[in-house]
């Protein structure tokens, strides 16, 4: 059973004397066993100090971690049953590929047909048993990707620390790798911890997302409650792409009806949320509504003047299957997320349908979620 | 696109003679030598000529065996294997420690020891002799060995600790996952990769041994320990300079050097450059 547990994790770096760097703050984590955890966040974020951390790369200066049920805060990252996986690969230049993989099995005195058996069957699995006589520096980005992928299975550890794997490679080839690191996680049913800047790697190869940001763990959850249910403005702007537009305003009462009114145009607050925001009456806070959830009134079925806002095209991007708008209100810039089809053009005025269901309220001052 | 390469041609000429004439100016000497090497003693300068009138390449067999050359020529291949073996040994962990670990004093040592190489052999030549007599190393085999150790590990740990600090440190964080202990890291990671730079340090311990002459000329008089430049001395008064021999002598020293320049010129370039990026 290899969890990995962190409990009340520090880490602090001497920086300047007597100021010394908070990299990772009180961070509690548990990876169950056979998860596939994604640590993300921008960068000096703390996510690969934490990683590090668990890797025994680096020494905690507070609090514990435990792998597999065992304290390992002193425990040399030989001793800890872990494979790490390095962003720029960090092969072994004067070793072929049969001997980069073979290494860890060699130190720790392996039989010779169990190390052979083990490297040629991991080979197989990664598909590169043509290239195991090769010297890493004639090998493709991808391959050395998966010699270095193939290092960490054949030590069959309990726990695969990923850092950053696939920033060096290639788009195309990242997304094929995403996959098949994803695939392999089935096939070995080991506990996995990843840890990318990637918002959509994330959100596409994790059990469970850790987003982070200047040490502290802003929300840990499944790819889908983190995007529909961000706890606060970081997290909701950090997950999605195109990021969520956010708005600022207050809460005005016309009648019955609560009303968010930006400058330039009102819209109605929808009946779920109102009991909750009662207590924000009259004060300033924060819409964020995602891309998607913007239409254009011409196409959208629920237009009615308490959703509907108009704003001026400043770009258009056309994608493909979709286009991006870049708009404004005149004070919120913003953008949304429409079919190719339409067209637009810049300088042009346009009515546009806010699906208020999906909409997400922020306090100004604390960023925290509201709804 | 005929006219640029002629003009490239063009202007290369005046370079390209300079350094024609340098390379005969270089070269000459040697040839004159190894001519002079099969020539009688009355003919050495007499004929002027580089083209011997009967070629005596009996010479060698005498000065090899007659003029003891050969002792002095196994004498210097001991002294510079051995010399060599301690100076990568000893240099390679000091570089790895100065390269890798943090403790104490270490920039105080380390500078201390490119320091060392501010300081002119010849000039700690007496406190030298001093030490080697009280230890009782004058005259001996170790007494010429050490301080010849000495005098190369400065420039080697300074060429190996520039390249170990240019090694990755992802690539040291990997193999301490995989379970190296420190040694092991030396041995198997920072050594092998190293190949490089202790051809560099190789070449340029060699050729300082094999050249060495003044250091052999204090701390040694017994004929069967000199190295071939003493021994060259040695030979050059005793026998009212007999110069076919004495020529057939120095080219026997030269030819392990020609060797090593032949097959590792690509290594002397980059050792001459090396630590030239970052020092």
């Amino acid at each position: 059973m290899a969890r990995v547990v962190l409990k009340n994790v520090w880490k602090r770096f001497p920086d300047k004397p007597g100021k010394p760097k908070e990299a990772v703050r009180n961070v509690n984590l548990s990876c169950e066993d056979k998860e596939f955890i994604v640590l993300v966040g921008p960068s000096g974020c703390g996510k690969s100090t934490t990683l590090r951390l668990i890797a025994g790369l680096e020494d905690i200066t507070e609090g514990e971690i435990m792998i597999a049920d065992k304290l390992v805060n002193d425990m040399p990252p030989k001793d800890r049953d872990i494979a790490m996986v390095f962003q720029n690969y960090a092969l072994y230049p004067h070793m072929n590929v049969y001997e980069n993989m073979s290494f860890g099995l060699k130190l720790k005195k392996l039989p010779k047909e169990e190390i052979q058996q083990r490297v040629l069957e991991t080979a197989d699995i990664l598909g590169i048993t043509d290239i195991l006589e090769k010297k890493p520096r004639v090998l493709s980005g991808g391959q050395r990707q998966r010699v270095a992928v193939g290092r960490a299975i054949v030590r069959k550890p309990k726990v695969f620390l990923f850092d950053e794997p696939l920033s060096n490679l290639d788009a195309k080839l990242r997304v094929q790798m995403r996959a098949e690191i994803s695939k392999l996680h089935t096939r070995l049913q080991a506990t996995m911890i990843y840890v990318t800047h990637d918002q959509v790697e994330a959100m596409t190869m994790g059990d469970r997302i850790v987003v982070m940001k200047d040490g502290l763990i802003q929300q840990i959850a499944d790819p889908i409650t983190l995007y529909d249910q961000p706890t606060n403005k970081f997290v909701a702007g950090f997950i999605g792409s195109p990021a969520m537009n956010f708005m600022e305003g207050s809460l005005i009462k016309k009648k019955d009806a609560v009303y968010f009114s930006e400058e330039n145009f009102t819209v109605k607050v929808h009946d779920d949320h109102i009991s909750t925001l009662e207590e924000y009456m009259g004060k300033d806070l924060t819409l964020g509504i995602r891309p998607e959830d913007i239409f254009d009134k011409v196409y959208a079925s629920n237009a009615s003047p308490d959703n509907t806002i108009t704003a001026t095209v400043e770009v258009v991007e056309p994608m493909g299957a979709e286009a991006y708008l870049y708009l404004t209100t005149g004070k919120s810039p913003f953008m949304a997320r429409v079919a190719s089809y339409e067209q637009l053009e810049v300088n042009q005025d346009i009515d546009l349908v806010f699906d208020m269901s999906k909409a997400h309220f922020f306090d100004r001052a604390t960023e925290q979620t509201i709804v | 696109m005929i006219i640029k390469i002629n003009r490239k041609i063009v202007s290369n000429i005046p370079a390209h003679v300079v350094l024609i004439f340098w390379s005969i100016v270089s070269v000459f000497p040697l040839v004159w030598m190894f001519a002079a090497s099969l020539k009688e003693q009355n003919e050495v300068f007499s004929n002027l000529s580089l083209i011997p009138q009967a070629w005596k390449f009996v010479n060698y067999l005498t000065a090899w065996n007659v003029g003891n050359f050969g002792v002095y020529f196994f004498n210097s291949l001991f002294y510079t294997a051995v010399t060599l073996g301690f100076a990568l040994f000893l240099a390679s962990m000091a570089a790895y420690a100065f390269a890798r670990f943090r403790f104490i004093g270490r920039n105080i040592i380390y500078f201390m020891f490119i320091g060392s190489l501010m300081i002119p052999i010849p000039g700690a030549f007496i406190p030298l002799y001093v030490l080697l007599i009280k230890l009782g190393l004058a005259d001996t085999r170790l007494g010429l060995i050490l301080p010849y150790t000495n005098a190369a590990l400065a420039l080697a740990i300074f060429i190996l600790k520039t390249f170990f600090e240019n090694i990755p440190k992802e690539i040291e964080e990997a193999a301490v996952v995989d379970g190296c202990s420190k040694f092991d890291m030396y041995w198997r990671i920072f050594l092998p990769l190293a190949k490089p730079a202790m051809a560099t340090v190789s070449i340029f311990t060699v050729l300082a041994v094999w050249n060495e002459f003044l250091l052999a000329l204090i701390v040694i008089n017994n004929r069967n320990l000199m190295p071939i430049q003493r021994g060259i001395m040695v030979f050059q008064g005793e026998h009212l300079t007999d110069y076919p021999l004495l020529m057939a002598g120095l080219t026997i020293a030269t030819i392990p050097l020609l060797v090593i320049y032949f097959f590792l010129s690509k290594y002397i370039l980059k050792g001459i450059t090396a630590g030239a990026v970052k020092g």
